[in-house]
C-alpha cells in the first residue's frame, strides 16, 4: 500500500511541473506565428518568469488557445494591418464569445 | 522492505510534491489590463482625458474612452500594459492588438498596423471598442461617444475660450489661438467628407 502511494505521489510531483499546460502550448503557437510574420514579440515578460511556473486557469487556457487558432488561421497581411478585411475577420475571431 | 522504510520514502515524496506545487504556481499569468491610447491624425476632432496633463496631455487611458466628431476619421495608436503585482510600474506587452466596434454604424474600425487603427465616426451615438492582444488573456472596453458635427467642441478650443480675458461673447468668433483645424471642426461641418478623406 505504502509503496503504491509513494510511486503515485512521486510521479505527480515530478511530472506536474514539467508538463506543458494549455497556456504554454498556446503561447508557443502564437510566438511561432508571430515569428513567421515578423511581428515583434518581446519575450522578456515571460523570460523573467519560468513559463511553467505561471498559473493557467481553464478560462485563460481557453482564451489563449482561441487566440492561437485565430492567429494560425489569419494571413500575415491580416495581422500587420495591410489587409483590412482580413484584419477585421481576425478581430472578430479574437473577440468571439 | 520494512513498513518504516516505505513510510519514510512516502513522507519524502509528499514533501517533494508540496515543494513542486509551490514552485509550479507562484506567478500570475501576464494579462492585458491597461491600454494607453494616443490620437495622431485627426486629433483636433477628438476629445479625451489625459492620464497626466502636466506631463503628457496626448496620452489617455482607453478604458476611460473618448469623444469623436461626427463624420471624421482619426488614427489611434495603442500601448498595452500588464500591471505586474510584483513590479512598481506597468510592463509593456508586445503582440497584435485586435479591435472590434459594438456599433460599426456609429464607429467603424480598421487596423493600420499591429497596434494602430483608423476609427471612422459615421453618425452620432455611442459604441464600445473592444481591444485584446495576442499572447495575453484579458480585454479592454473603451466607450466612444460620437457627437454631431454642429455640437462638437474641441476641448482645447473650449479651454482657450474660457481663459480668454474677453470670453463671454461668441465662443468661436476670432478665436485664432484654437488653430485652423479647430475652427474647421467647430464651424464647417459641411467639409466633413473631405476631413475623413484626409485622415485615412
Amino acid at each position: 500500500m505504502n509503496r503504491r502511494v509513494f510511486f503515485s505521489v512521486t510521479a505527480l510531483a515530478l511530472l506536474g511541473c514539467g508538463e506543458a499546460d494549455p497556456c504554454e502550448r498556446a503561447i508557443e503557437r502564437i510566438e511561432r506565428k508571430s515569428e513567421e510574420c515578423s511581428i515583434y514579440v518581446d519575450e522578456g515578460v515571460r523570460d523573467d518568469i519560468q513559463a511553467d511556473s505561471l498559473e493557467c486557469s481553464a478560462e485563460q487556457g481557453e482564451e489563449l488557445t482561441r487566440q492561437a487558432d485565430c492567429m494560425e488561421n489569419a494571413s500575415c497581411k491580416a495581422l500587420d494591418g495591410s489587409d483590412t478585411t482580413g484584419a477585421q475577420a481576425f478581430a472578430a475571431c479574437m473577440h468571439a464569445p | 522492505m520494512s513498513t518504516r522504510f516505505w513510510q519514510g520514502l512516502l513522507a519524502a515524496s509528499a514533501s517533494l510534491a508540496m515543494l513542486a506545487g509551490v514552485a509550479c504556481t507562484t506567478a500570475a499569468q501576464p494579462e492585458l489590463d491597461y491600454l494607453v491610447g494616443q490620437i495622431g491624425e485627426g486629433y483636433e476632432y477628438a476629445n479625451w482625458t489625459p492620464i497626466d496633463p502636466r506631463y503628457d496631455g496626448v496620452k489617455f487611458d482607453l478604458g476611460v474612452g473618448l469623444e469623436l466628431k461626427e463624420a471624421i476619421g482619426v488614427k489611434l495608436s495603442t500601448s498595452p500594459y500588464w500591471r505586474d503585482p510584483e513590479a512598481s510600474s506597468p510592463t509593456t506587452l508586445y503582440g497584435v492588438v485586435a479591435i472590434q466596434s459594438s456599433a460599426p454604424d456609429v464607429v467603424s474600425v480598421f487596423s493600420a498596423s499591429p497596434t494602430s487603427f483608423v476609427l471612422l465616426a459615421h453618425a452620432p451615438g455611442e459604441t464600445t471598442l473592444s481591444f485584446s492582444i495576442t499572447g495575453y488573456p484579458g480585454s479592454i472596453q473603451a466607450p466612444v461617444k460620437v457627437t454631431a458635427a454642429t455640437d462638437f467642441v474641441d476641448v482645447d478650443e473650449r479651454q482657450n475660450v474660457e481663459t480668454r480675458p474677453d470670453a463671454g461673447g461668441d465662443a468661436a468668433e476670432g478665436d485664432d489661438d484654437a488653430g485652423a483645424g479647430d475652427d474647421a471642426a467647430a464651424t464647417d461641418a459641411g467639409s466633413s467628407d473631405a476631413e475623413t478623406g484626409d485622415s485615412r
